[in-house]
């Protein structure tokens, strides 16, 4: 839609509830129940409600907007209602986060691009894992209060237009749901929708969200959706609209039924994706399709995808991103270089575990996390929250950089607590109080160097460098 | 420094991964314009052909939604219909003017559109719905009944959505009633180009529905967009 408008400017003109009037110069998204347009200055977009059967549905509607207005969406990546817009329209201004388009631009490349360079240049694997860990922490979110999505689909997902910026942000908070409905049929866009809505057996819920959202997660990483293999691409429309959004094919992965199975999009998936989100997806598209219950929440989602994009690097050849737990350039086949590994341990502190071991001098508990974030040669590294905390209210808090430079490897503390730093030469743990930096031979890191997020003793995160 | 291959190293690869888009489904435009003689009066031959191109541009420039527009013009004058453009996708199809001449031989552009939809080669089976957008100024002056039948008895012509467009004042009540009888559906009207400065507005209207459909989730049941409801959105 977005192409025929531009060159006309504005197409239109309307007011909020305040009076501040806003013209819409081009569309940039369209559901089922509107079109979303943005308005000159590039930064809010006005959704314009769509084609309503009469006065009462216009009233219902509105009176829905006014609702979801009240709902708690601070601190969530969901562009809420700024101002409804002032009757007799029917719709509401938002927020945008730059410029912005619809994820399905992400998703698949444009006719006549070449494949290849077209992901790469979009942000290749690493960005469309961090974008998605952005998305499934949105969605997290929402359904820690009690907030189901709805019509979660790639069209309701915006994203920053340019390579370096990463914000996502969730549009079309019509139908958000505070509680499932029965009485009405949930929203949902084909494609999407759980098979429970699509059946009717169900309403909106915040398991119905898991669905949509593992299988945008898929979509956007592979280019294929997951339920539409070369038989459904390659059949007549009806072959997906009335078997593949309805579930009747196994998903294109099914490791015994291979009727819907692919060869498009970047294959083999299984070098392309880590084993941990292989098992999310095969969870969520063989259990969860008949078991709600079975599929991953949102917030595993979310764990599972910062952790893949943590453990991504770049091609020195060719600039690709892939796993850095494999031994060649997914793209160029390039074997990897070996990289600095910044690796999570937890210490259970002394005497939790163990009260009867009080004499051998306390030892703590130790475990190894299965998680690690690549060591950047060129910029510092940002140690969030998440990587340093078991339960951070702001997983994306930063903590602490970590910058490589020469033989040298500097950590900065730009948390607001001591981190402690120990050598492994017997002096034992030093703090590293906020603001300050600490530097190490980069040669002395694989030799007993630790650097640990809470008080030695204390139950904590930790963490060691390794090469990979 | 220590290496740590428990954290998993991957399997082996020698040549890397391999990258094959699949291709957007089809979603196939045919114009059916009328090149007769009488669209030379008035220049609305060029309007005709300013307006097609100006929709060639914005399909051209369209997102990339659910579909890919794939586009055909079927031209009727003179005593025959040709391809004028055969289909082709719309980010390479470039535009040449039509040359208007002779009669109105709707009925042969009706057959010639059937023979198109019902070849897998020129609509392959993945293809959406097309859709089929019929400009006239006149009646027609060939035999159109049967031919219009066959078009609207043939699965791909009967769920096609389609559009008219009647051009010109002197657009008689007989050559509505064909129009009309082409779009056969009750709730549908036929676009009015009376003035020829509305033919632009006629394919704005096209370009709009069509891009719609092809942005929409659900390509195959969007329906058309009433002409009056887009009068807002008009510069």
């Amino acid at each position: 839609m977005v192409g025929y408008f531009d060159t006309v400017g504005a197409v239109a003109t309307v007011a909020d509830e305040f009076g501040q009037l806003w013209s819409l110069e081009r569309q940039i998204g369209s559901g089922g129940q509107g079109q979303v347009w943005l308005a000159a200055g590039g930064r809010i977009a006005v959704k314009v409600a769509g084609r309503m059967s009469g006065q009462a549905e216009a009233a219902a509607v509105h009176g829905r907007l006014r609702r979801v207005r009240r709902l708690p969406l601070e601190g969530i990546r969901i562009a809420g209602v700024d101002a409804l817009l002032a009757p007799p329209r029917i719709g509401y201004t938002m927020q945008l986060a730059g410029e912005m388009f619809e994820l399905s631009q992400l998703q698949h490349p444009p006719p006549g691009a070449d494949f290849e360079i077209w992901y790469r240049e979009t942000g290749g694997l690493a960005r469309r894992l961090r974008l998605m860990a952005r998305l499934a922490d949105a969605i997290a979110r929402l359904h820690a209060r009690g907030i189901a999505f709805q019509d979660l689909a790639p069209g309701n997902v915006m994203v920053s237009r340019a390579v370096e910026h990463d914000e996502v942000l969730l549009i079309d908070v019509d139908n958000l749901a505070v509680r499932s409905t029965f009485a009405e049929p949930a929203v949902y866009t084909p494609g999407y929708g759980a098979p429970e809505v699509v059946s009717g057996a169900s309403g909106a819920t915040t398991s119905a969200d898991a669905h949509a959202l593992a299988t945008i997660v898929f979509e956007t990483l592979t280019t294929v959706h997951p339920f539409r293999g070369d038989l459904v691409v390659d059949g007549p429309p009806e072959t997906e609209e009335d078997q593949a959004n309805r579930y009747l094919l196994p998903w294109v992965d099914h490791v015994e039924d291979r009727r819907n199975a692919t060869d498009y999009g970047l294959v083999p998936r299984d070098e392309l994706l880590s084993a941990r989100l292989r098992t999310l997806f095969e969870r969520a598209f063989v259990d969860g399709l008949a078991d709600p219950y079975a599929r991953p929440s949102s917030a595993e989602w979310a764990s599972a995808l910062y952790s893949a994009a943590d453990q991504s690097v770049a091609c020195s050849d060719c600039g690709w991103s892939f796993r850095a737990s494999a031994i060649n350039c997914f793209a160029c086949g390039r074997p990897r270089q070996r990289v600095l590994v910044l690796r999570y341990m937890m210490d259970l502190g002394r005497g939790l575990m163990d009260d009867a071991d009080e004499d051998d001098g306390g030892t703590s508990s130790s475990g190894k996390l299965p998680e690690f974030t690549v060591l950047d040669n060129s910029e510092e590294t940002r140690i969030l929250a998440r990587h340093a905390a078991f339960v951070p209210t702001n997983p994306e808090a930063l903590v602490a950089g970590m910058a490589l430079s020469g033989d040298w490897a500097t950590i900065t503390n730009y948390s607001r607590g001591d981190l402690w730093i120990d050598r492994g030469n017997g002096a034992g743990p030093v703090a590293v109080s906020p603001g300050a930096t600490s530097t190490t031979r980069i040669s002395e890191l694989g030799e007993g160097w630790e650097l640990h997020f809470g008080r030695p003793g204390s139950t904590h995160r930790w963490a060691v460098v390794n090469m990979l | 420094m220590k290496g740590c291959p428990e954290l998993g190293w991957g399997v082996p690869m020698t040549q890397g991964g391999r990258f094959v888009a699949a291709k957007q489904r089809p979603l196939p435009v045919i114009i059916m314009a009328d090149v007769s003689g009488s669209m030379d009066v008035d220049g609305k031959i060029d309007v005709l052909n300013q307006s097609i191109a100006e929709m060639y541009r914005a399909f051209a420039t369209a997102d990339a939604g659910r579909g890919a527009i794939h586009i055909a013009v079927v031209a009727f004058g003179g005593d025959q219909a040709y391809e004028h453009q055969p289909l082709t996708s719309a980010t390479e199809a470039r535009w040449t003017d039509m040359a208007a001449v002779g009669r109105t031989p709707l009925g042969a552009a009706f057959e010639l559109v059937t023979e198109m939809l019902t070849d897998e080669q020129v609509v392959p089976v993945r293809a959406f719905h097309p859709a089929l957008i019929l400009v006239s100024d006149g009646e027609p002056t060939d035999e159109w009944e049967e031919p219009l039948e066959r078009l609207l008895a043939s699965p791909r012509g009967r769920s096609a959505s389609r559009l008219a467009v009647g051009i010109g004042p002197e657009l008689t009540d007989r050559a509505r009633a064909v129009l009309r009888r082409f779009i056969a559906d009750d709730e549908l009207d036929v676009f009015d180009a009376r003035d020829v400065d509305r033919i632009p507005a006629a394919f704005r209207w096209v370009t709009v529905t069509v891009t719609r459909r092809v942005n929409s989730a659900r390509p195959n049941e969007v329906g058309v967009i009433p002409p009056d409801e887009l009068a807002e959105f008009e510069a």
